[in-house]
């Protein structure tokens, strides 16, 4: 069976897990690696985005305090999902990146064309999603505490992220609630916000459909989970001596990275934007240039005779 | 005949309301301190503050009294006051014997102390573990004009947190307790946990009285805002009663969407009966319970649907349409 395949099935479950878990009391904490959203009523666990934002909101005397024990708390289910599946979260469980998953799969069923983004563009807007993960931190900082004498932020932009992210007003529609799909006319600050939540809904269907995985080359957790890859029990190895550049992988890639296909030294090749899909090892013909492995043991390696059979070709050539 | 007429309008109000100026006095009620009270209270820099306990005993700092607690942010803080919602007293003297109960998440319950600290009576709520606490306080006032008083007030709040840490339970009689529940309570009814975490103008308000354990038919619950707007029903067979949160405060200009109106629900049931209490005959018994609510202003007021899902489908629109015409000229140029 093929690892696409296998990997869609995982998706679909972890997605009915994540949006409707809670209905039968699952409840995996308030950590998880994946953008599964607070606004779900019956949630099975938490986006650690959330309370990062809300506890950086804090001012400082309560963090230093019990609500800081809570965060350090948080933070270490985090790290330790992270230390365990790497981002595999968002190739693998992540309810947005099912649902652009499927909006590909729409596209290519309308024999509609694929987008891509020249190299020179994705290493433009590489930095964006950083940029957010900077602002969804320092912005409630500054609402919660006032530096050098200056007013605190606004009350309106706290969890900036979410008030802009996708997942807020798609994924409640999974159980019936479409009330988050709003224009707040509270204060300036709230238009600007709401409008910008329609903008990128907009942005998130219109773009998913036509470039695969669009919103994760900007999403920050996967800019978060990316300071913690190197850690990880699961990683993708490439040998380099095997490597015959022919560029199936980068082409297959839903990432659209090339470091895959022009890396020829190091060994560990998962990238900023990897989400490890695994496509890459499906499609190379060489043996175990690419694998996957899990603490140090290879648990899909790439074959000749694999990549063979999934092209239709016969068994023995 | 003027002033004889407005005289028998208010004698009349006395009989048909269910809170009048005689049971106003006996009424009581815990608010909870917001969190910039409590901040305010924590960050005053002028010297040591005093606490004492409600029998006068004064205490260390209120650092060390609920500093502790305040800055590891597991405490709710709550007044005691008395009084003719929305005017309140503090310092009736009948108000230091109030006896304060917590039921934890976990169904177990434990009795607060009550503090004064030169303002209101006050209690402090612990609350280390994630989910719905309910704090009861119950004073028995005693025996007026051949009525004998029980006074109940009623709060809950929620710790957001996952913690759970199980204590052992106390084994004491509570006062105001019937079979390890307060003898009258008001359930507030929710199908949406939501709801019981925020009311808001507009919102169905659902309630059950109950009285020792049985829902109470024909109690008399009275609903007043903070203008002393007021709205009088009678609960059903089923004990139910049902009001709908009315706006008061319209915002001319900027929507203060904090901005937060107290109403009080009063529930008040008369059990037949002679009795002594304190060597004072009493011919019925009167239940008077409270229940504090703290009502947001409606979404509606600010948020606008329809501009909301315009704004996504124009989006799509010039977002799908650029993308058709790049994809036009690229194949145009590769054409080329």
């Amino acid at each position: 069976m093929r690892v696409d395949r296998i990997r869609l099935l995982i998706q679909f479950l972890s997605f009915i897990l994540m949006i409707y878990g809670g209905i039968v009391l699952i409840n995996l904490g308030r950590g998880l690696p994946a953008l599964t959203c607070v606004y779900s009523k019956y949630s099975a666990g938490l986006c650690f985005l959330y309370p990062l934002q809300r506890f950086a909101g804090l001012p400082f005397f309560l963090l230093l305090g019990g609500y800081g024990i809570l965060l350090l708390k948080y933070m270490g289910m985090f790290i330790l999902w992270v230390i365990v599946l790497n981002t595999a979260w968002c190739g693998w469980v992540c309810p947005i990146g099912f649902l652009q998953d499927l909006l590909s799969k729409l596209r290519a069923y309308m024999n509609v064309d694929l987008s891509r983004f020249s190299w020179l563009t994705r290493d433009r807007y590489k930095s964006v999603k950083y940029i957010l993960l900077v602002l969804l931190i320092l912005l409630p900082i500054g609402i919660g505490n006032s530096f050098f004498g200056l007013p605190k932020l606004t009350d309106d932009l706290a969890v900036p992220f979410c008030q802009i992210c996708p997942a807020k007003p798609l994924l409640p529609m999974f159980d019936g609630n479409f009330s988050h799909i709003f224009i707040d006319f509270s204060s300036g600050t709230k238009i600007v916000l709401s409008t910008l939540s329609m903008i990128i809904l907009a942005l998130f269907f219109t773009a998913s459909f036509l470039k695969r995985r669009f919103f994760c080359s900007y999403c920050p957790m996967s800019a978060l989970l990316s300071l913690f890859k190197k850690t990880s029990l699961l990683s993708l190895k490439k040998d380099g001596r095997k490597c015959t550049q022919c560029g199936n992988c980068s082409r297959v890639c839903p990432m659209e990275i090339r470091e895959i296909a022009d890396e020829r030294e190091r060994t560990d090749i998962v990238t900023q934007d990897c989400m490890l899909c695994m496509r890459c090892i499906e499609v190379c013909p060489e043996d175990n240039a690419l694998r996957a492995t899990f603490a140090g043991m290879t648990i899909f390696p790439s074959t000749a005779k694999g990549f063979l059979k999934r092209q239709g070709a016969f068994e023995k050539v | 005949m003027k002033n004889f007429i407005v005289s028998l309008i208010l004698v009349e109000m006395l009989f048909i309301g269910a809170v009048d100026t005689a049971e106003a006095a006996t009424m009581l009620w815990v608010e909870r301190l917001s969190r910039e009270e409590m901040m305010a209270m924590f960050t005053k820099k002028t010297g040591e503050s005093k606490y004492s306990d409600a029998s006068g005993k004064e205490e260390k700092s209120s650092k060390k009294v609920s500093g502790k607690s305040f800055t590891s942010g597991m405490v709710e803080m709550f007044y005691l006051y008395s009084g003719s919602f929305p005017d309140k007293k503090r310092n009736n003297t009948y108000l230091q014997n109030t006896h304060f109960w917590l039921e934890d998440p976990d169904g177990s319950i434990k009795g607060l102390n009550l503090r004064k600290k030169g303002g209101p009576y006050m209690v402090v709520a612990p609350n280390k573990n994630g989910g719905w606490y309910q704090l009861t306080a119950y004073n028995d006032y005693g025996v007026e004009n051949g009525i004998r008083f029980h006074l109940f007030s009623q709060n809950s709040f929620l710790n957001h947190s996952d913690t759970v840490r199980r204590d052992e339970p106390e084994q004491i009689k509570r006062a105001g307790f019937y079979e390890g529940r307060p003898i009258m309570e008001i359930v507030h009814l929710v199908e949406d946990m939501q709801q019981q975490y925020v009311i808001r103008s507009g919102d169905e308000l659902r309630v059950k009285v109950f009285l020792k354990g049985e829902t109470v038919k024909g109690a008399h619950l009275t609903l007043i805002t903070e203008k002393n707007w007021q709205k009088q029903i009678k609960t059903d067979e089923k004990g139910d009663g049902r009001f709908t949160m009315i706006k008061e405060t319209f915002s001319e200009g900027k929507i203060d969407k904090s901005r937060v109106e107290k109403y009080l629900l009063i529930a008040v049931h008369e059990v037949d009966g002679p009795g002594n209490h304190n060597g004072r005959a009493y011919e019925k018994q009167r239940y008077i319970a409270t229940l504090p609510l703290m009502v947001y202003p409606s979404s509606l007021d600010w948020e606008s649907k329809s501009t909301g899902y315009l704004v996504a489908m124009f989006g799509i629109g010039i977002i799908s349409g650029a993308a058709a015409i790049r994809r036009k000229r690229r194949r145009k140029d590769e054409g080329r």
